[in-house]
């Protein structure tokens, strides 16, 4: 999507720090100072072996943990400084999680799935389910909204799932290996479901990815390695 | 609270998706809630059937009885009352003329059990002697002839009132009238008494005959009423009663009454320096005797209880294990923005919902076990609402209390590593 003004910035890391088991001999730095900003309607790629820190990294934009230190501010809301509650409630209002196993909610049909995010936002339950409905029909999933998860397919939970990420309109969708549990063909129609999410809806997306190849396709990719950003190729290091 | 409603839907759609372990987790409280209403159901009947057995002997009934007045606690000395220390007819006779509401009384005093004997033909029987009023007051029905009468006791007369069993069993074929004026022959401590028949009584068996097994129904003792002159002699006992019971008018407040009979009776006592006379009426003695009941039962369904705390452990085992199991769902719905709360509030309604069904489940086991119990007592009693509304309340607070902590472990969790959890 082009935008004609300067586009907004909705992540703004500055100098993150992520160290584990603090004060004792096996204290672990993962993250060595990680600056990154990601503007509005970007679509974004995280790229890095396991072991880089990519994961941590993805914790933290995730509002899943906080950083030992720096600052980062998401959709202008300070996530280092939150309590565990304002987490919660950053998770539910500003962030879309896709994650590669689904993580359906069992026994719980694909609408009530859909409508978790908003139930916890405290969305009345008439508006809750006419906009599940809206979603589902997005994602093409309509006939299967009052299926259980054990009978949804894997593309069609990723369907689902990503319904369920858009449900509160978050600041970015952030989807961890989204393709990495399905068949190539299946990994293809969720891709372009991203694509759509992106192009048509403006969303800004962060992808956390080990495949070099799926990130091309992105409009920028950021390599982690040894919890730092590794310069890339257009010999863009971020500000 | 948002989604409470989610909650229990939530909480019924698990139990539903795993029905043997959510019974197995039920039973601790079924079989708790069920015993504690049982047994409140049980001491319903016996406190019931208990005053109801009091209350028929007559509610307006005032007992009057000579009790030491002090007991010294160090020798436990408990004296036997002399001659002197007794009520006689002569004080009875004037407080029913001085007091007013006091309309009658009867005495009694036992002059042992016996047998009446004829031939093959044999009953038990317990020899009373009792006054003219002894009949009335005591609300034994009288079927045909007479009760005993002044004239009986002046005449230290040996004539008896049977019951309708003895009649039975010791005259074959002859009507209760035909029984009037036979000749009944009691053996009575080894001495053989020959009484005339003059009056029959409907003999009504003790609703704790059945449950104390006191033998067959052919032994069964009843009462054989003989003037009280003549059960002195008989045993050779002093003139005078320890106790007697007096009619109260039942326009008037029975323990009024029974405490002015007191006063009036207490005055022959004044310089009697070891006994005194107390009276306690009826409708006292009842409610005493069924708020002791009460108490008892209480006491034993609190016993019955203590299962409740296991049966809640129970349940708090089992949502500690769906903690478990359910990390990664936990996890997810934390990334979905549940705040501690929500997580929390959603394990504790589902342990909430496991011990309301439980003991739901366990009210009706126990009031149909109840009512099975106490209709062998005689006295069918069903839970009342109060002891239902306990019961529900109870187990919901169980749930409250063996869930919280399963449920503050799940919503502690750290989001990262239950969403890692395998």
């Amino acid at each position: 999507m082009q935008r004609e003004a300067p586009a907004r910035t909705i992540i703004r890391m500055r100098d993150i720090i992520k160290r584990f088991y603090i004060g004792t001999p096996n204290e672990l730095q993962i993250l060595n100072g990680i600056s990154l900003d990601v503007r509005e309607g970007e679509f974004l790629s995280i790229v890095g072996e396991s072991g880089s820190g990519k994961s941590t990294l993805m914790n933290i934009i995730g509002a899943l943990d906080r950083p030992t230190e720096g600052t980062y501010e998401l959709d202008g809301v300070r996530v280092d400084e939150a309590k565990d509650d304002q987490l919660s409630k950053i998770r539910n209002g500003k962030i879309g999680f896709v994650f590669q196993t689904f993580n359906l909610i069992p026994r719980t049909s694909a609408l009530k799935n859909v409508e978790l995010p908003m139930l916890y936002a405290g969305v009345p339950a008439g508006k809750r389910t006419k906009r599940a409905k809206e979603l589902l029909e997005m994602v093409e999933m309509t006939e299967r909204m009052n299926h259980m998860p054990n009978e949804l397919s894997g593309g069609q939970k990723q369907r689902v799932a990503i319904a369920r990420a858009m449900a509160n309109d978050p600041a970015i969708i952030l989807a961890d290996e989204p393709t990495g549990a399905l068949d190539s063909r299946t990994g293809r129609l969720v891709m372009d479901l991203f694509h759509d999410l992106h192009d048509k809806h403006g969303k800004t997306i962060v992808l956390i990815t080990h495949n070099y190849k799926l990130a091309t396709e992105t409009d920028r990719i950021v390599t982690i390695s040894d919890g730092r950003i590794v310069p890339n190729r257009e010999g863009g290091e971020e500000a | 609270m948002t989604g409470m409603w989610e909650n229990v839907l939530l909480a019924l759609n698990g139990l539903r998706s795993n029905k043997m372990r959510a019974l197995l987790t039920m039973l601790g409280i079924i079989i708790g809630i069920g015993s504690v209403i049982g047994i409140m159901c049980v001491g319903d009947a016996v406190t019931g059937s208990v005053t109801d057995a009091m209350s028929s002997l007559g509610v307006n009934n005032i007992t009057v009885a000579v009790q030491q007045r002090v007991v010294d606690l160090n020798s436990m000395e408990i004296l036997t009352p002399e001659e002197d220390d007794l009520l006689t007819t002569d004080m009875l006779d004037a407080l029913v003329e001085e007091v007013p509401g006091v309309l009658d009384y009867s005495i009694s005093e036992s002059a042992g059990s016996g047998q009446a004997k004829d031939g093959h033909k044999y009953a038990n029987v317990s020899v009373t002697g009792v006054n003219g009023a002894y009949l009335s007051v005591n609300n034994v029905n009288l079927l045909t002839g007479r009760t005993i009468t002044d004239r009986d006791m002046e005449g230290t007369k040996y004539v008896a009132v049977v019951s309708d069993f003895l009649v039975e069993k010791m005259f074959p074929g002859l009507s209760n009238r035909d029984a009037l004026g036979q000749e009944v022959r009691v053996t009575l401590n080894d001495d053989i008494y020959n009484f005339t028949i003059v009056g029959v009584y409907e003999n009504v068996d003790s609703p704790y005959a059945a449950l104390l097994g006191t033998g067959s129904e052919a032994d069964k003792r009843t009462d054989l009423y003989i003037p009280v002159t003549t059960s002195h002699r008989i045993t050779g006992a002093e003139e005078g009663f320890t106790s007697a019971t007096v009619t109260a008018d039942v326009q008037m407040d029975s323990q009024t009454v029974a405490n002015e009979a007191a006063d009036f009776l207490n005055r022959y006592y004044a310089d009697n320096q070891d006994f005194s006379v107390y009276t306690i009426s009826m409708e006292t003695m009842v409610s005493q005797m069924s708020s002791m009941l009460d108490t008892v039962s209480i006491a034993i369904a609190v016993i019955a209880g203590i299962s409740l705390v296991v049966g809640g452990i129970g349940v708090m085992n089992i949502m500690l294990v769906s903690v478990t199991e359910r990390t990664r769902e936990i996890g997810t719905r934390k990334a979905l923005g549940a705040p501690n709360s929500a997580i929390r509030v959603q394990f504790v309604v589902e342990a909430m919902i496991i011990c309301l069904i439980g003991g739901v489940i366990g009210i009706i086991v126990g009031a149909v076990l109840g009512y099975a119990a106490s209709n062998l007592l005689g006295f069918p009693a069903l839970p009342s609402i109060g002891s239902i509304a306990i019961a529900v309340s109870f187990s919901l607070a169980i749930g409250v209390f063996f869930g919280y902590y399963p449920a503050n472990k799940a919503a502690k969790l750290d989001p990262i590593e239950a969403l890692r959890y395998e």
